[in-house]
């Protein structure tokens, strides 16, 4: 009797067994990071010396009257939605393309996988260079192959400039992983719904339009809230490119908060950035999910 | 059997994870030194590691019972990491540091003061002026092991095709380099770094110091922006944007590309340290170019530089790191690490080698040590640096006038 009752309670409790690891790891990586973050953000912390003095809301005030950090939260608004939406619109138009058949569409598909195989780190400096006003690819082949300027341009010199270019590269290393999505989600689309829709006479847009953007609609909105939140946060491409400058014009909040962090080693800061980032972050996503299933009813 | 071997695995796994992980292996007590340290060292602009391994590989020979781990974060990310390392109990025993670096490990309490460690008479074979600049609140918390001048370099050719001489004050400068200046045959009459730690922490400081001005007041109050900061940032700002005499994109001008620009020919002047001179012999070895002391405004000044040995309290072994770090700065080792990375020893036996004294180059730049400046070690310094680039930049984009640049830079500081 006593065996039987101790199998049931294991059958009870056997899958949280089962999750008691995924749920250790999610905390140890995720959860406790972000309430130590949040704790620090009260502080002054001194992660040399490990000393800790109580300020209450001294770091959140600060960021909240602070120009520059008002500025950068703007601009890295702009950043987000820009790398998003350019990225969403041509994955969609490259979904599009490689769902048809054509010569050496698997070497066509190869070269577009490539940015995602390359780290971002890598594809950030490849461009760097390339930018590079003096020996880059850039300026040499506008200067001397065809001749449309007559010096060379600094890129990277200044924030009217530097910042397209990172837009650029942001919705370049982006374009891979969305478009994949968008294309898997296209082709599980059930393909006598175009057939039908061929007999009752409709056009190839009309086919697009009616049938194919409703069904991969709830994909395409959510690689938009998965980007979202990766490129808010994307740190290495604007880091490797310009640190955030020149004069802090191409600075993010993540770039910020890293120069706070180990640049100026005030810690208490930098975990009121970060947490300010996760409560931003947060919202827009409970917001987001909630309109997405309230129009799917 | 499936149940079975399911335990099996998963007992392996958690054995394997208990007991996983690295840790520093114990020093060994006893006769003789034993046990592991670990080292990081700069990766400098002349490769360091061969001589690094080759004062480590000579150091275990003497010492069989002896590990030295050296490890070399990439030099733009030395700093953060040294930070991160040490926050979280991972620093190393010791670690080759920026001067200016040292005084926030020195306020966080986390390295010795060297006097308390190491012999009396070991500290005397150093260059005392030199020495001291790892003095900081009275205590010998870094040794520093290698300095730095700076010095102007020309390009002979371009100077000798333009019929000018080399300005002996910023006065005579703007001529010379307007003469040594074609953009339309790409060459400028001074490569200037915009970009970059040494865009405020050098090159600023050429003008500021030469024209009389003091970082801070007898109060500690910053003053960038007094008169000698706006005359400086002013005459700096009118190179760029009136008289056109850098290469254009000055402030997308990192170090690195500043000295690409003299290597390749592009600038007739730039200011930078003796490592450019093995640069350039190994680079450029056709360039014919001299090295002369840097203009004059009111004062005839050059930057110092040194780079310290900082030794960590978390240290598990300090009684082998504190005998490392003595055979590292022992005077046959330094004469190999020094020369090899084209800048000048601070221990006094090597500072008298041919190696050195011989060199026709090096030898401006140790004329000009005695003379030599070097930024204050002060907490705030690395803020200081960065608002002061901002204020650089802002004038090169002819985006604030200098008085107002310098002005925010200063109330940025103070207030952040």
């Amino acid at each position: 009797m006593n065996r039987y009752f101790g199998y049931r309670i294991l059958q009870r409790i056997r899958p949280v067994l089962f999750l008691l690891p995924s749920a250790f790891f999610i905390f140890g990586l995720v959860y406790y990071p972000v309430i130590n973050a949040a704790i620090i953000s009260f502080f002054d912390y001194n992660v040399l010396s490990r000393e800790m003095s109580f300020v209450g809301l001294k770091n959140y005030l600060f960021i909240f009257n602070e120009p520059l950090f008002i500025t950068i939260f703007q601009r890295t608004i702009v950043w987000t939605v820009t790398v998003v939406g350019g990225t969403t619109i041509v994955a969609l138009a490259l979904a599009r393309l490689l769902d048809v058949q054509f010569p050496m569409k698997a070497v066509v598909r190869s070269i577009f996988i490539l940015p995602w195989a390359t780290s971002l780190a890598l594809s950030a400096m490849l461009y760097r260079w390339a930018l590079n006003s003096e020996r880059g690819l850039l300026n040499y082949t506008l200067k001397e192959v065809l001749h449309v300027i007559d010096q060379n341009v600094g890129w990277l010199a200044t924030g009217q400039t530097a910042f397209p270019w990172l837009i650029y590269v942001g919705i370049w290393v982006s374009i891979p992983f969305t478009t994949l999505v968008i294309l898997a989600s296209m082709q599980s689309v059930p393909r006598d719904l175009y057939e039908a829709c061929a007999l009752d006479g409709a056009s190839g847009i009309q086919r697009y339009r009616y049938i194919t953007l409703p069904s991969i609609r709830p994909i395409i909105l959510i690689t938009i809230l998965v980007n979202f939140i990766a490129v808010f946060n994307s740190f290495p491409i604007i880091w490797v490119m310009t640190e955030g400058g020149p004069v802090n014009e191409t600075d993010i909040m993540v770039t910020i908060l890293y120069k706070e962090a180990f640049k100026f080693l005030n810690f208490g800061r930098a975990s009121a950035v970060a947490v300010l980032i996760f409560v931003f972050l947060f919202i827009i996503s409970v917001f987001y999910l909630i309109m997405l299933s309230r129009q799917e009813q | 059997m499936k149940k079975k071997l399911l335990l099996v695995c998963g007992l392996v796994l958690i054995a394997g994870l208990l007991f996983a992980g690295g840790g520093q292996e114990e020093g060994t007590a006893g006769e003789g030194l034993g046990g592991e340290i670990t080292l990081w060292y700069f990766e400098y602009e002349i490769n360091s590691q061969e001589d690094m391994e080759f004062i480590a590989n000579r150091y275990m020979e003497l010492n069989p019972d002896v590990k030295v781990v050296l490890e070399s974060p990439p030099i733009d990310q030395y700093h953060d990491r040294l930070i991160t390392a040490v926050g979280a109990g991972e620093a190393p025993d010791l670690a080759m540091n920026a001067t200016a670096w040292m005084t926030e490990l020195a306020e966080a309490g986390v390295i010795f003061d060297w006097e308390t460690q190491v012999p009396a008479a070991f500290i005397d074979t150093f260059v005392q002026n030199m020495l001291e600049t790892g003095r900081f609140k009275g205590k010998l918390y870094g040794l520093p092991y290698l300095a730095t001048s700076r010095g102007m370099f020309i390009n002979d050719t371009i100077y000798s095709k333009a019929g000018v001489k080399p300005a002996k004050t910023w006065e005579e400068f703007v001529p010379a380099a307007k003469a040594t200046t074609n953009a339309a045959e790409e060459y400028y009459g001074l490569a200037l770094q915009g970009a970059g730690v040494e865009n405020f922490a050098a090159w600023f400081l050429y003008f500021f110091w030469s024209f009389g001005g003091e970082i801070f007041d007898g109060q500690g109050n910053l003053t960038i922006n007094s008169a000698a900061g706006v005359k400086a940032l002013t005459y700096m700002g009118d190179l760029v944007n009136k008289h056109k005499v850098t290469q254009p994109n000055v402030t997308a001008t990192d170090l690195p590309e500043q000295l690409n620009l003299f290597k390749a020919g592009n600038a007739g002047s730039t200011i930078t340290g003796p490592w450019l001179i093995g640069i350039l012999a190994s680079d450029a070895p056709d360039l014919e170019y001299s090295v002369v002391p840097i203009p004059a405004g009111e004062q005839q000044i050059t930057l110092g530089v040194t780079d310290s040995l900082v030794f960590f309290k978390d240290s598990d072994n300090p009684e082998v790191a504190k005998d490392f770090a003595q055979h590292f700065l022992s005077p046959e080792m330094q004469t190999r690490w020094v020369s090899g990375r084209g800048m000048i020893p601070i221990i006094q036996e090597s500072s008298k080698d041919p190696i050195f004294t011989g060199n026709e180059k090096l030898k401006v730049f140790l004329e000009m040590l005695p003379s030599a400046r070097f930024a204050p070690l002060d907490p705030r310094w690395t803020r200081i640096m960065e608002e002061g680039g901002k204020a650089l930049q802002s004038v090169y984009l002819g985006q604030a006038n200098p008085k107002d640049a310098l002005d925010k830079a200063v109330d940025n500081v103070n207030r952040m």
